[in-house]
């Protein structure tokens, strides 16, 4: 009789360690999950923004999400240029590699204008715009709303009228910029 | 000698325990006020006005008129914008203006008749409700302790009032939409930088209308205390002031404070008359200290008077200026013809023409561009050639004399590394560019030249990243809708079919017939 209670108390202690580990092992694949979708964030917050899906994915959020969780290269993003990609190797330690050319090449800040006189009010142009910067309505004159407008060129294609230009935008006095000292 | 005392004082933590108190930094400069004569020049009308459509805050406004109106002296052009003068509206354009690199912004190019008519149109229909500064005065008090925020809005939208001290930031804002209650109101008439006395002209002319305004500002930010600082090397400003306000009985006090570059401007002034230093990133009003120039005060009164902010006195000096003086000028008179008008003409080719002080300005490269209200200063320079900057060797005099306590030294390595971050973590934002570390640098560096140039990155990189936020919020909401838009589509598809598959035999008999007459419409159709 007396051989049970030690090994009771042996059986007692190894379901307490598996209990143990096993909520252990569940916190671990939280963090892990909450430290992917934090670097998902960072990452994202290193990209800029201009949702041209040129990198092949929707969007800088979906291209951020493959980024980490599919080891998709860091460099196929334009607009970003050599300062995304320096940015993202020091965030995640990996070498600086050139732009991906396939991706597209690095072009100066755009914004869409559409010829308001040519618009024929397909709405077509609404629906492509991932950052909903144009405004108008079936049959009716549509315009770009120049602030939101991230030129990411997505307008262009489906315009059947060709009415959409992009333009380097104006300077105006409050992003003007004093010059660099010799 | 004095800046090292200064400077020990300072750094033992031994300040003067009565007001004025010191600042820390600054240099005591030769004031050099060539422009102060006897009287105010007043040049005559010039043939046009050019009235750039932009705010304090770099933001377009939209005019409230059209090319071909017919306007009067003191009639609403734009929000916070009223004509200078009767005349008709010849153009709205891109015109160029004052500005380091001569940038063009929209404009209201304005021909005047010469008759200087006076008055809105709007307004004189109801003759009785234009009373008299103490009226308006009343009135804006009762709107204000009533809480009729915006009646209140729109009769000082009409006053068209700005700084003039510099900066231009709108004066009603400062004094009536405190949220905190202002215990300290400081009227700034220290007037610091070298060459400009454009104040001191106007305390020596009109120090009763002055002090008038003075009084208004204190009942209308209903301060505490109300200190008129004026520096002490201005002898007969400060007699007219003092015997201005024994006569009139207001709250406000004269302090005469030391003269030591820049006490003028709005942190070392606080510091100076309250003894508090407020950090950069606080506001005085946070701190319930309201400061604004003296020359604002007297437009606050002109304006009460329904007269609007429409011109200004501003200094014309510098070394090469033959006719150095004060004059006063529309808003909208272009720098040429202050110029030629003063007799100044001479110096149009050869010289350096800068606007703004010898230390806060900047050299023009045009002309024919306008002045506003924050203009208080033209001079003309010699042309020097420019020493060439040597290696910085770390002496540490920028820091003393630095009246916002920075390390321009270190700022100065960040800057020109492009490290914005660095700049930022050394508080390059706290920067006034008062150009003090410039003056006493033995290495001759540009340092203001190199903080003007990484501010202005650094705003840029920061708008640039709230568009992203922007951005990115837009798109995030965007795919949230279009998700919703997807899943009301299937489930509405499912809710019919389910309604089609639960429907009685008859119902069912019904649809095939419907069908059927439908494909047998269709038929010929296609065999046309």
């Amino acid at each position: 009789m007396s051989f049970v209670i030690p090994f009771l108390l042996v059986v007692f202690a190894l379901i307490a360690t598996g209990a143990l580990l096993a909520r252990l092992s569940r916190t671990n694949t939280s963090t892990d999950k909450n430290n992917t979708s934090a670097m998902i964030e960072q990452v994202n917050a290193v990209l800029p923004q201009t949702q041209c899906a040129q990198c092949g994915y929707p969007g800088c959020r979906p291209y951020a999400s493959a980024i980490i969780e599919q080891n998709e290269q860091i460099n196929r993003c334009p607009p970003g240029g050599d300062k995304t990609i320096t940015d993202l190797s020091n965030l995640l330690g990996t070498p600086v590699i050139p732009l991906n050319n396939e991706c597209g090449v690095v072009k100066p800040p755009l914004v869409a204008i559409i010829d308001e006189s040519v618009c024929i009010g397909c709405t077509l142009c609404i629906q492509a715009c991932p950052v909903d910067a144009i405004v108008g309505a079936s049959k009716l004159m549509h315009t770009v709303i120049q602030n939101e407008c991230t030129g990411c060129e997505l307008c262009l294609p489906p315009c059947p009228v060709d009415c959409i230009e992009l333009l380097t935008p104006q300077q105006t006095a409050a992003d003007w910029q004093w010059p660099r000292p010799a | 000698m004095n800046t090292l005392l200064n400077t020990l004082a300072t750094r033992l933590g031994f300040h003067n325990q009565q007001p004025p108190f010191s600042f820390h930094g600054g240099l005591p400069l030769n004031p050099n006020k060539r422009a102060l004569g006897e009287s105010i020049v007043e040049p005559p009308l010039p043939p046009y006005l050019i009235i750039p459509l932009i705010n304090y805050a770099k933001q377009s406004l939209t005019p409230t008129v059209a090319v071909g109106d017919s306007v009067r002296r003191g009639q609403l052009l734009a929000a916070g914008v009223v004509a200078p003068t009767s005349g008709k509206i010849k153009a709205i354009k891109p015109h160029a203006t004052i500005h380091p690199d001569t940038l063009a912004v929209n404009a209201i190019v304005l021909h005047c008749d010469g008759e200087d008519k006076r008055g809105n149109p709007s307004a004189s229909d109801n003759p009785q409700e234009l009373g008299g500064a103490s009226d308006n005065l009343s009135r804006l008090i009762k709107l204000r302790s009533s809480g009729k925020q915006s009646q209140m809005q729109q009769l000082v939208d009409q006053f068209a009032l700005s700084g003039l001290g510099g900066a231009g930031f709108p004066t009603a804002e400062k004094l009536l939409g405190n949220t905190t209650p202002v215990k300290t109101l400081i009227i700034n008439a220290a007037e610091c930088e070298p060459e400009i006395s454009c104040d001191e002209a106007l305390i020596q002319s009109d120090a009763i209308d002055i002090v008038k305004g003075i009084d208004a500002a204190v009942q209308l930010s209903q301060c505490d205390q109300c200190i008129v600082a004026i520096e002490d090397s201005k002898p007969a400003a400060i007699e007219n002031l003092q015997s201005a306000l024994k006569d009139k009985p207001t709250a406000a006090q004269l302090m005469i404070i030391p003269t030591r570059y820049p006490t003028g401007a709005e942190s070392p002034l606080i510091e100076c008359v309250t003894g508090k230093y407020i950090p950069h990133n606080q506001k005085p009003t946070d701190h319930g200290v309201v400061c604004i120039n003296i020359a604002t005060a007297l437009a606050l009164w002109h304006a009460l008077d329904n007269a609007p902010l429409d011109s200004r006195v501003l200094s014309l000096g510098g070394q090469s200026m033959p006719n150095p003086c004060n004059v006063r000028v529309r808003f909208g008179t272009t720098v040429n013809f202050i110029l030629h008008s003063t007799g100044n003409n001479s110096v149009v080719n050869d010289h350096r023409i800068r606007a703004g002080g010898p230390l806060s300005g900047f050299d023009l490269q045009n002309l024919s561009v306008p002045i506003t209200a924050h203009t208080n200063c033209i001079l003309a320079e010699p042309r020097v050639e420019i020493t060439d900057a040597q290696a910085c060797i770390r002496c540490g005099q920028c820091a003393d004399v630095c009246p916002a306590r920075l390390l321009p030294q270190q700022l100065h390595w960040h800057a020109m590394a492009d490290d914005l971050n660095g700049c930022k973590q050394f508080q390059l934002d706290a920067c006034i560019e008062c150009g003090c570390c410039d003056l006493v640098c033995p290495s001759s560096i540009k340092l203001t030249e190199t903080f003007r140039y990484a501010k202005s990155q650094a705003r840029f990189r920061d708008t640039l990243e709230l568009k992203a936020v922007a951005a990115e919020q837009r798109f995030t909401e965007r795919e949230h809708r279009l998700e919703q838009r997807a899943l009301a589509r299937k489930r509405a598809i499912e809710e019919r079919k389910k309604t089609i598959q639960s429907s009685s035999e008859p119902d069912r008999e019904e649809i095939k017939a419907a069908l059927a007459r439908a494909r047998a419409k269709r038929q010929p159709k296609q065999s046309r």
